[in-house]
């Protein structure tokens, strides 16, 4: 057995290097370390899909609140995502109030919503299958429900209903339909402080139960096929997302935040939804502009081949004036934009959002509308 | 090869087949390849299976070929063989089992009425061209040559050999109202029928095998649709062959008179 020498003068001289403990540089380099980590964990997804190899970052399971995905997935350009937990935890340092609200999401209406169920808990006929077919090009639908507490330092937010469904089909001449379709019940809680002046330094912790779907099925094997044909999979587990901003506390807010996603375990591993560990950042800005507040922001998440969803560069942008906010946003795939209007403890937001589905170089657009209903105290 | 689909969906079936092509000369066992070929001429051929395979479904299912009455058709066949007269006086469908004594323009009247029935089922499936027939040929054979062929590239053949079988109906058939529309023509050649309809009793025995081998529950009844037709095809091929082509023609003369009218003069 090989026995790694930590006397090693290589091993010496490192630590005797490294920062002294507690300073900002050493949480710095702990950073670039897990960062890197996380990059050598990222495997080039050989992809066995055609329909499903890139899907679209709406299906990305991370975020979900309405003004996020408003915001083209800029997750990290609000300083606070006021329908939701902040993308990052280390924003929680900069929350004043505590609050409590719980929000109702439908994404493309109801019935959307009871066909994503319907794939996920029900046995799929043949006769569901070909309306699948029948019905067009794309289906999006999405639907959630989330209760959250948020408060200085600390929040806690339990999500017993968070599903996304795409379909797409392709290849008339043989056609082939993608379908991924995803129900998340999550347990998270979150704490950040301001550890330095001007750097925060937070992290998520969260429980999760996956019950998800991510199939391809001809046409043909779906019309000669008398068996169960879609297999839902359940997935089990639990994960960190550490984060540390540096905040600038004049008027800008400049914020650049540097996170890592998904450091944890799950039960049973699929291809089909990697549990791996990936890097993201992102820089935002605030300016007061009229009577309002304008922020905006831009998202890096690299090693995007690690992954379901294909963007990699999100800009996002909102402007808030007293009750109302709107939000837009833009990335390789979508394009969207948003609105919503807040009163105390009532708050209703609308977006719509165009997202380009990649096939050839043929334009392939599917749009959604987005509704969320939230009470807040 | 996703590539190679992407530039189908991209509607550039062209240059997709260039590239399966390659694909499928490197390794033509792979039966992904051959299928996603097979796909690319038929997009050539501008088959878009989602816009009709629920006719062809229908055909199997819900309006067997056996329940239907045909319509249609060449006007002149059915003009001559119309004014044929049965020589027992039995009307035609009547008799369901083919008897040694039953006439010849009788077996081929019937065998003609069920050829035109194939045409009504077939009606709503896509019209090819005849620069589409050919491509729509090269995917069939592709399926043919499978490996492991499963019941989906089955069902995908037959849909294909469907829309085939079509256009090579039509071609047999209808295409001769173009040639005259003078009922009276003598250019009723009854071996040409003949031999028109045992290639159609080919097609429709392929596609009905192809049916059988994706949907094996509906194999027998889809036998039973082209059982008749086979054996009125057998027995007229059987005729013709032992009295030759020339006491066929004086047989049938004497059951349509038209033929042996006066006024019908050989061309």
């Amino acid at each position: 057995m090989r026995v790694v020498n930590w006397h090693h003068p290589l091993f010496l001289r490192s630590f005797r290097e490294w920062p002294r403990r507690s300073s900002p540089r050493r949480l710095f380099l702990i950073f670039v370390y897990l960062s890197s980590l996380a990059f050598g964990l990222i495997a080039q997804r050989a992809s066995a899909y055609y329909v499903l190899s890139d899907l679209p970052s709406e299906f990305d399971t991370s975020y979900q609140s309405l003004t996020v995905q408003a915001m083209g997935g800029a997750c990290l350009a609000q300083t606070q995502v006021l329908d939701g937990m902040p993308c990052a935890a280390s924003f929680l340092a900069l929350v004043k109030k505590p609050r409590f609200f719980g929000t109702g999401l439908v994404g493309n209406g109801y019935e959307a919503v009871k066909a994503t169920n319907d794939i996920l808990y029900k046995p799929m006929s043949k006769a569901d299958l070909e309306s699948l077919f029948a019905n067009k090009s794309h289906l999006e639908a999405s639907g959630s429900v989330k209760f959250t507490f948020l408060a200085p330092h600390f929040a806690a937010q339990f999500s017993p209903y968070q599903a996304s469904l795409q379909s797409v089909v392709r290849n008339a001449s043989y056609p082939v339909i993608g379908i991924h379709g995803i129900n998340e019940r999550r347990l998270g809680f979150s704490y950040g402080q301001e550890r330095w002046k001007n750097v925060l330094v937070g992290t998520h912790f969260r429980l999760f139960q996956r019950r998800f779907v991510h199939q391809e099925v001809q046409l043909f094997q779906a019309i000669t096929n008398s068996g169960a044909i879609i297999k839902p999979f359940e997935q089990n587990g639990f994960a960190f997302d550490p984060s540390l901003t540096y905040f600038a506390s004049d008027q800008s807010q400049f914020r650049w935040t540097v996170a890592l996603e998904n450091l944890g375990w799950v039960d049973k591993s699929f291809a089909e939804l990697p549990m791996q560990p990936r890097f993201v950042t992102g820089i935002g800005n605030s300016a007061p502009v009229g009577v309002g507040l304008w922020e905006w922001g831009v998202d890096w998440r690299p090693g995007s081949q690690a992954r379901l969803t294909s963007e990699d560069l999100s800009l996002g942008s909102s402007y808030r004036l007293g009750a109302l906010q709107f939000l837009a946003g833009i990335n390789k795939t979508m394009l969207s934009g948003g609105v919503r209007f807040a009163l105390r403890t009532v708050d209703l937001s609308v977006a719509y959002t165009t997202t380009r589905y990649p096939s050839g170089s043929s334009d392939d657009y599917q749009q959604s509308l987005l509704t969320q209903f939230g009470v807040g105290f | 090869m996703a590539r190679g689909l992407r530039l189908i969906d991209d509607n550039r079936p062209e240059e997709a087949a260039v590239l399966l092509e390659e694909l499928h000369d490197n390794d033509p066992g792979d039966d992904e390849t051959s299928v996603a070929l097979a796909s690319a001429y038929a997009a050539m051929a501008k088959l878009r299976i989602s816009a009709f395979y629920d006719l062809f479904y229908e055909l199997i299912f819900v309006r067997p070929l056996s329940e239907l009455q045909g319509q249609g058709g060449s006007k002149k066949y059915r003009a001559l063989l119309g004014t044929a007269k049965s020589p027992d006086g039995d009307r035609f469908g009547e008799k369901n089992k083919l008897s040694g004594g039953e006439s010849t323009v009788q077996q081929l009247r019937e065998a003609w009425e069920l050829s035109l029935k194939l045409t009504e089922v077939f009606a709503n499936l896509p019209e090819l061209s005849a620069e589409q027939a050919p491509l729509v040929g090269e995917s069939i054979r592709l399926l043919e040559q499978l490996v492991a062929p499963k019941k989906a590239h089955h069902a995908y053949r037959a849909l294909l050999r469907a829309t085939l079988v079509k256009f090579n109906s039509r071609r047999r058939f209808a295409q001769t109202d173009t040639e005259t529309h003078d009922e009276k023509s003598c250019q009723f050649d009854a071996e040409a029928l003949v031999e028109k309809l045992e290639e159609t009793d080919f097609d429709l025995n392929t596609l009905f095998n192809d049916i059988g081998l994706a949907f094996p529950r509906e194999k027998s009844g889809l036998r039973k649709s082209s059982v008749r037709f086979h054996e009125l095809v057998s027995a007229l091929k059987a005729k013709l062959e032992k009295a030759g082509p020339v006491k066929f023609e004086i047989e049938l003369k004497a059951q349509i008179p038209q033929l042996s009218d006066s006024s019908c003069r050989a061309p």
